[in-house]
């Protein structure tokens, strides 16, 4: 906390991609990448919940990204779950196209997204470009709190 | 250690104190037993020093004066008394409510309280020693070697009994710590007053009794050696001992009362587990346990969980391992399951921590309600879930509260009814069938069905044709109604009307099940039924549509498996719900798949959807025979798996909302399986408790698609049909009773010569078979002259939608034919037939053929309606709903509207509206439905029908059609489309 806040702290991004578009999840809000397993369809839930799946003993609510991002792009791909931290949001995994790499941005190149960017800029946390493409980052606790609780 | 995790620690431990010092404090009230008093004032005593060290000032001022009064009961210097009792309890509660409030209740001002127990310590002093252990002894000697030096207080040897001259020593042999046994000190109090009781160096008791009885009577009364009592003698006359402050061995003088158990009605819940443990025991204990949060017990339980996944995997790779490995599996498999038990071992805690608390609960509500009700408590020791122990505090105190004072009368009116003048609230807790036992009982006035009844009539909770049917179980269970409340005045105890409804629902979300027995004037049972723990439930795993679900098996009651053919046939509707008929009782059907299809709740259109879909599948069916409180119902499966004992996984806090899944679980695969919340699904389906109940004797409620059908057969099989409301009664007959009058058969019932009408007689059919001596004769309902139906066989009841067609086979004695089971089946028209045969019956032909407009969307009605409206010789013109009414008034004229009330699109109250207001038409309008009830009846004539009649009743129909084709209305004419209010 001693650090000066203007000073530009190089930020990690968890990189994947949603429907052509390049997405980021702060690397401190994930826990792991998992492949794809069977999921268990949960009738009666919003659309955007693909079901329940088990990571590693203990049951997880998987959300659809691009469900949630309004992407009709349903070319098939080799999809991914992104295992959020229990302390940013309570057992959940989101569901995404393919994975990216990690990348280190500096802090203050983060900017605040402006309508029209994205589909739905009350997902976003911010965006950032990077060579010649545009990283959008994802606020994960928003992004659950689409579908209630 | 920092000064916080000691602040934690005291808390800690004292509430632990707390816990156990209100049941101590109760109990002293009839027992000063050493141990007990020491007890409470070590509590006391260890809670004062850990305030005094962590300077709490206020705990510390109101413990270290309660601990001054216990050091005076304690040495025997005061007697506890109710007041003394009360007020100590008291400061316990404001010594629980500082410790709560750690820190910031430090500086709460407590002088109240802290006054008022000093007070009691200078009330009680001098008088406090009835038998005064602090005057000067007296030493008593007898001849025995035990009996040398007995002391006895100077005060209590000459303040003795007139009638009781002798001066006896008793010698009792050593019982260990245990005390005099309650049997032997009622009869010592019965035989004379106890000077003294002493505890020698053997372990002995040894009592000095001033009686009327000499020695030879005393041992053979208490079956002692001759040695063991010995006459005593004042030592020295003179010789006063001198009067220790606190005497060692003086016990306890004059309240030797019966100590611990059996005395119920004294010594509430003395019962209890935990104080039977003796101080030795305690302490072992508390060397022995750990405090752990209960968050590191969750995180060992789902750690648990885990392995027993990774074990489940390994006994499915075991085929393909090598011997050396299968050993090891095996191994892993038994360790795993017995550490998965011990785990689950440490969640549960006995039941008689919750049972603990109800002693003072009762004590507070006798006093408050001015009863007389004593508390037994068994089986404390049975253990439960913490989770449901904790859930369960709430409707338990609920239950109790209702048990002192609903359940209980007053001391006087006990007394008058020839019952103890104390009454018993027993509370129970055992094992059975893998579940815990509850039973909070008691023995007061009992439920009064009839009072029940007078109270749901009185709040229109239920009908009186409801409560008719009701046996007294049902009646009984009334209670638990949301809205529901018979206490005559509402006290602030209970009888707010809210609380029994909660109570049903805790249990039941707990996976329970509550029983209510109840005998008039001798008390009411409250049995609860819960699983041992939330967290492994043993449950039977579904497939549908290729997913796996688990029904709790608490709910499951049983399996039903129907072929394609009994499918096809014993798959009824009633209204618009699936029903099947399982032993005498219709069962409400709910399919699975349709649920999970459908996110919201069903409307009758889609049950009645999900019943015409499903009426072809020629497709075996399996279904559970669940039960949520008191409505069972089926649910149709694709396929039941087994049974298996699941780890229960809330809900993700996302889909709490979700009312259709109680939870999830992982299975031995690994996959996710839900779990299914009955009460959800049968909310979701709209499946009602009365529509299972109801009787398919009676058309229901509303104008459904489906009509309830009496099918019987005629010759060479031929079916007819005839919708049962319009029948009053199928009499069986025997055709030996026939008689035949000119060219008629008649036949006696209840004493009238009935008229018997053979369907060939009139109909195109064979004529009407029957096998052996017995055969049916068909009443129908609103007929002048005693006339039936003959049929041969009683084929079956069925409930389902008709569409009758005249082209096949007209004839004006038929409503029509239609297919049923895939046989052709004659509706006859009863009324036209009973015309026919006998011309008296046969409506008069209408002196003008009338135009009119019939609105009415169920086609059996509709058929049935306009055959009687032609029958009469009118035109009629059919709509099939208010809209399509409207539509066509505003093309033609007619004479009369006809018109059912429940319609889609505009019904009949809204057509009414529109004939009068938007077309301000004058035409008379006659209403037609099911509904009986005064209010429909109301509604329809203020939305403007002149007239309303039941749909099951002919000849009352065709005078209301004629009345009103005849002008004889009494509607008050229109003025500018707006009516004329009545003078």
């Amino acid at each position: 906390m001693s650090e000066s806040a203007t000073l530009a702290v190089d930020r990690q991004f968890c990189t994947f991609h949603v429907g052509g578009q390049l997405f980021g999840l702060d690397i401190l809000d994930v826990r792991e990448i998992v492949d794809l397993q069977p999921m268990t369809p949960v009738a009666h839930a919003p659309g955007a919940v693909s079901g329940y799946v088990n990571i590693r003993g203990s049951i997880h609510l998987v959300l659809c990204l691009r469900h949630l991002l309004g992407s009709n792009d349903d070319t098939p791909v080799k999809r991914r779950l992104v295992v959020l931290k229990p302390r940013v949001v309570e057992s959940c995994a989101l569901l995404v196209d393919r994975i990216g790499d990690i990348v280190t941005v500096p802090g203050d190149r983060i900017e605040v997204a402006r309508g029209g960017m994205v589909a739905d800029p009350a997902l976003v946390a911010g965006v950032c470009h990077l060579d010649g493409n545009l990283l959008v980052v994802l606020d994960p606790r928003r992004v659950a709190a689409t579908i209630g609780g | 250690m920092d000064d916080d995790s000691l602040l934690h620690d005291f808390i800690a431990e004292s509430r632990d104190h707390l816990s156990t010092i209100e049941r101590d404090l109760m109990a002293l009230e009839s027992n000063t037993e050493p141990d007990l008093v020491n007890r409470v004032f070590r509590a006391m005593h260890s809670m004062k020093g850990g305030a005094g060290f962590l300077s709490l000032t206020s705990i510390n001022a109101v413990a270290h004066r309660a601990e001054t009064l216990l050091d005076q009961v304690r040495s025997g210097r005061m007697t506890p008394n109710r007041p003394m009792i009360d007020l100590l309890l008291e400061a316990a509660d404001v010594v629980a409510s500082l410790v709560e409030q750690g820190r910031e209740g430090a500086s709460t001002d407590v002088t109240a309280i802290c006054a008022r127990l000093d007070a009691m310590m200078h009330a009680q002093a001098p008088a406090a020693a009835p038998v005064a252990t602090t005057g000067p002894m007296v030493n008593l000697t007898g001849p025995q070697p035990w009996a040398q030096a007995l002391a006895v207080p100077e005060a209590a040897l000459h303040g003795r009994d007139t009638d009781h001259p002798l001066l006896m020593g008793l010698r009792f042999p050593a019982t260990g710590s245990a005390p005099l046994s309650p049997t032997i000190t009622t009869n010592l109090k019965a035989s004379g007053e106890i000077l003294a009781l002493t505890h020698d160096p053997s372990g002995a008791w040894v009592v000095v009794l001033a009686t009327p009885m000499p020695v030879e009577i005393l041992v053979s009364l208490y079956d002692l050696p001759e040695e063991a009592v010995a006459p005593l003698e004042v030592s020295a006359p003179g010789a006063v001992a001198p009067a220790p402050v606190a005497p060692p061995r003086v016990v306890a003088a004059a309240p030797v009362a019966a100590p611990v158990p059996v005395a119920v009605a004294k010594a509430p819940a003395t019962s209890s587990a935990p104080q039977a443990t003796s101080p030795a025991a305690s302490t072992d204990d508390a060397a022995n346990t750990v405090r752990i949060h209960v968050t590191i017990l969750d995180q060992l339980m789902t750690l648990a969980g885990e392995l027993v996944l990774i074990r489940n995997q390994q006994l499915i790779a075991v085929n393909q391992a090598s011997i050396e490995q299968r050993a090891q599996i095996q191994r892993l498999d038994a360790i795993t399951t017995s550490l998965q038990e011990a785990i689950m071992r440490t969640r549960l805690q006995p039941i008689g921590n919750l049972f603990s608390r109800f002693p003072r609960v009762i004590r507070d509500l006798a006093t408050k309600l001015g009863k007389k009700i004593a508390l037994q408590a068994n089986g404390n020791e049975v253990e439960l879930d913490r989770s449901i122990l904790e859930s369960l505090a709430d409707p338990m105190k609920h239950l109790v509260r209702n048990a002192c004072d609903h359940g209980m009368e007053t001391p006087e009116r006990r007394l008058a009814l020839g019952k103890t003048e104390s009454g018993t609230v027993t509370l129970a807790a055992w094992h059975e069938g893998g579940q815990v036992n509850i039973e909070i009982r008691d023995d007061g006035p009992g439920i009064d069905p009839q009072r029940l009844k007078a109270k749901c009539l009185e709040k229109s909770l239920k009908t009186a044709a409801e409560l008719a049917a009701m046996s007294e179980k049902e009646l009984v269970r009334l209670i638990l109604l949301p809205g529901f409340s018979t206490a005559e005045q509402i006290t602030d105890v209970s009888g707010r009307g809210v609380g029994m409804d909660v109570v049903a629902t805790t249990i039941e979300n707990l996976g329970g099940t509550i029983d209510i027995t109840s005998r008039l004037g001798h008390g009411s049972t409250f049995h609860l039924r819960l699983p041992l723990t939330l967290a492994i439930l043993p449950s039977l795993i579904v497939e549908c549509d290729g997913n796996r679900y688990a029904i709790p098996q608490t709910n499951v009651e049983e399996l039903v498996g129907l072929d394609e053919h009994e499918a096809a046939s014993r798959i009824e509707s009633a209204g618009d719900q699936e029903v099947f008929r399982l032993r005498g009782h219709l069962l409400p059907l709910v399919r699975l798949d349709e649920i999970l299809k459908r996110p919201k709740a069903f409307t009758a259109r889609d049950r009645s959807d999900i019943g015409r879909a499903h009426r072809q599948d020629r497709r075996p069916v399996t279904f559970a025979v669940v039960r949520t409180g008191s409505t069972p119902f089926g649910l149709i499966v694709d396929q039941v798996l087994g049974t298996e004992e699941i780890v229960v996984k809330p809900m993700h806090s996302a889909l709490k909302k979700l009312s259709s899944f109680a939870g999830a679980t992982v299975m031995g695969d690994g996959s996710v399986a839900l779990i299914l919340a009955v009460e959800g699904l049968a909310a979701h389906a709209g499946v009602e408790p009365d529509r299972s109940e109801a009787e398919d004797q009676h058309v229901s409620d509303q104008d459904r698609e489906a009509q309830t059908l009496l099918l019987f057969a005629g010759g060479n099989d031929e079916r007819f049909a005839v919708a049962l409301p319009l029948i009053r009664r199928v009499e069986r007959i025997l055709l030996k009773d026939i008689q035949r009058i000119g060219g008629q058969e008649f036949i006696p019932v209840d004493g009238q010569p009935t008229a018997i009408i053979r369907l060939e007689q009139h109909l195109p059919v064979s004529p009407t078979l029957i096998e052996g001596e017995e055969a049916f004769l068909l009443l129908p309902k609103h007929l002048t002259r005693p006339v039936g139906l003959l049929a041969g066989r009683i084929v079956d009841t069925i409930s389902t939608a008709v569409t009758l067609t005249t082209e096949a086979m007209p004839n004006s004695l038929l409503l029509g034919t239609t297919l049923i089971d895939g046989k052709v089946t004659l509706f006859p028209d009863l009324y036209r037939l009973a015309g026919a045969h006998d011309p008296a019956h046969a409506p008069a032909k209408a002196q003008r053929a009338a135009n009119i407009l019939l609105a009415e969307d169920t086609a059996f009605f509709r058929q049935l309606i306009k055959g009687y409206l032609e029958g009469l010789g009118h035109h009629v013109t059919v709509a099939h709903d208010g809209e399509e009414a409207v539509e066509i008034l505003g093309k033609q004229t007619f004479d009369l509207l006809v018109s059912d009330l429940e319609m889609p699109r505009c019904d009949g109250w809204e057509l009414a509206r529109r004939v009068r207001q938007d077309l301000q038409l004058d035409l008379p309008t006659l209403a037609v439905s099911t509904l009986s009830d005064p209010k429909s009846i109301q509604r329809a004539l203020e939305a403007g029908f002149d007239r309303y009649e039941q749909k099951m009743d002919p000849p009352r129909f065709t005078v209301a059609v004629d009345d009103l084709l005849a002008g004889r209305i009494g509607r008050p004419p229109l003025v500018n489309g707006k009516e004329q209010p009545r003078v």
